[in-house]
């Protein structure tokens, strides 16, 4: 499955979600949609999700809530959750690193 | 000015560097109608001003990306916060050589303000990575629509020195508030 | 004395009654000015946003009409109603399905025609007008063969839905005379978390222009200037060709809302 906007796409299949471009969507709520697919792959993978944002170069305040509150949801289901991040995307480091304080399982790899 | 001294000020608002001539300046003045009526134009602009000051520093790509980031996040506030849509706010950027700061003016009704307020203080006596973790839990189970979490992202990703200021328009029953946020041009390129 | 006459009826003119000059936008600035007019008003009273492309019904993001009808008072554009002319909102979000407006319809005329179906939508008007009868002006008008027609080149055969909570189709529609068919509720959303309550739900109708919008409405000129009550309850609208006395409620309240989601 695909979302895909002139500012961001969504790629879920089987092995990874993949977020790309920039989002900064009007509010929390305005990503509910957007991650759906996350949110029920979270529900469905017990083996654990993987989503690679190494692509994504922007994302809103309103977004980082929304992926902290997937953060939180796959530590409440106990599934494991990898980030895939960039080293050249300055908030990501930064904004990620704190998100693992939310998830102890929480697994930051960087490309 | 003379009841200037009453009026509630927070942090680096007087800043010692706002005494001398910014460097490079730019002034972006805006009516928040245009962007509640096409959101994206939020990070449009804030790409445009970011990549405008970017010129001034070594890595070009990484500086636009914070800039960019920051920008969105002050320009995203005064949109929602605003109390009227065309009344017009302003975002402004000096660029003092080792400092750069930003300037967002809106206006805003007395119960915007003081919710500003109380978060402004919060902000500056609490440790910003523990409030980050707060504010997340607060927004996840409360589904607040504006997360709050802007000004702190920037103060604790980017190691910015935010102020703000509150100036009552009497006549109007208005307040304009007046954000700062003052970033360290050697953090930012280290990032 | 008949000029006496005539001089106390003009006074009473200006000071009771405004007049408003309705067109459809279509100049590029007449198409922005709508739509920011729209976007503001909904964005101060429901904290929605619009979008022409992703519009995202519990992300409070809606979709901008496709046609706007102007509402002009010495220049300054006071209010607005809008139109879907395809992918309506109670299509795309309201479960409302081609049979079912097709169905209703059958039932009603027990014709079998080739219709186009539009939808009339966001009503909106600006602070100053709050109190005057320009809502039910505007409602009435959006009704009119010209606006309704604006996107097709067939006046014949339009079938209009629209969605609004129940208290509006009672304060607005009914007092203009239009008369409206349930289609169903609308699923709850998000966004009208701040319009509909469980009382007032928000609900799905569909209207047939031939049997149920009053002829003086319907054949309403457009572009025109029409006069309407500047305060004063009650219920007039005098249109160029006349006074249309519609009272099918003996009180029509002015309206109350500047933003109303029909």
């Amino acid at each position: 499955m695909k979302i895909e906007t002139e500012d961001y796409s969504i790629e879920t299949n089987d092995q990874q979600v993949i977020i790309k471009g920039a989002l900064r969507l009007q509010s929390p709520t305005a990503y509910d949609k957007p991650f759906e697919s996350i949110r029920e792959a979270i529900t469905n993978k017990q083996d654990g999700l993987h989503v690679d944002i190494s692509d994504l170069n922007f994302l809103n305040s309103s977004g980082v809530t929304s992926l902290a509150r997937l953060v939180l949801d796959a530590r409440k289901a106990d599934v494991g959750f990898t980030l895939l991040c960039s080293e050249d995307i300055p908030w990501q480091s930064k904004t990620v690193s704190s998100l693992g304080k939310l998830n102890p399982k929480l697994t930051i790899n960087f490309k | 000015m003379s009841n200037r001294s009453r009026l509630p000020v927070y942090g680096v608002y007087l800043d010692k560097a706002d005494r001398k001539k910014p460097l490079s300046h730019i002034d972006f003045k805006f009516n928040p109608i245009d962007f509640i009526a096409h959101w994206q134009r939020c990070g449009a602009t804030a790409n445009y001003l970011a990549e405008f000051q970017a010129y001034n520093f070594d890595n070009r790509k990484k500086v636009t990306n914070i800039m960019s980031t920051v920008l969105n996040e002050l320009i995203e506030n005064a949109v929602k916060f605003s109390a009227d849509a065309h009344q017009e706010a302003s975002i402004s950027i000096y660029n003092y050589g080792e400092t750069l700061t930003l300037q967002c003016v809106n206006t805003t009704q007395l119960k915007q303000a003081n919710k500003f307020e109380a978060f402004i203080k919060t902000l500056m006596e609490t440790e910003v990575e523990e409030l980050f973790l707060q504010q997340i839990m607060s927004a996840a189970e409360d589904d607040h629509t504006a997360s709050g979490l802007g000004l702190i992202t920037l103060k604790k990703d980017f190691n910015a020195k935010i102020g703000a200021k509150i100036v009552p328009d009497t006549e109007r029953r208005l307040y304009t508030i007046y954000i700062k946020v003052v970033l360290d041009v050697n953090t930012l390129e280290s990032l | 004395m008949t000029t006496k006459t005539l001089k106390k009826n003009t006074t009473e003119l200006i000071n009771d009654k405004k007049n408003i000059t309705l067109r459809v936008a279509q100049k590029r600035s007449d198409i922005i000015r709508c739509q920011y007019l729209i976007a503001e008003r909904y964005n101060k009273y429901y904290k929605i946003f619009f979008s022409k492309d992703t519009a995202d019904l519990n992300a409070k993001i809606e979709p901008y009409p496709h046609k706007f009808l102007m509402a002009l008072h010495e220049d300054e554009l006071v209010g607005v109603i809008g139109l879907y002319t395809h992918n309506t909102y109670i299509e795309t979000f309201g479960n409302v399905s081609t049979g079912e407006i097709k169905k209703i319809s059958h039932q009603l005329t027990k014709e079998k025609p080739n219709t186009t179906f539009v939808e009339v939508t966001k009503l909106v008007i600006t602070s100053k007008w709050i109190g005057t009868h320009l809502s039910q002006l505007l409602l009435g008008a959006a009704f009119s063969k010209t606006f309704l027609s604006s996107s097709v080149n067939d006046s014949q055969n339009i079938i209009v839905g629209t969605c609004a909570k129940i208290s509006v189709f009672k304060h607005l529609f009914t007092p203009v005379g239009i008369s409206t068919h349930l289609i169903k509720d609308f699923p709850k959303y998000k966004v009208h978390e701040l319009y509909g309550t469980k009382k007032n739900p928000v609900q799905s109708r569909l209207i047939i222009p031939e049997l149920d919008v009053p002829k003086q409405l319907y054949d309403l000129q457009i572009p025109g200037t029409h006069a309407i009550d500047a305060v004063k309850p009650g219920y007039n609208l005098k249109t160029n060709d006349g006074t249309i006395k519609i009272s099918r409620t003996k009180k029509a309240p002015p309206s109350k809302t500047e933003a109303t989601n029909v």
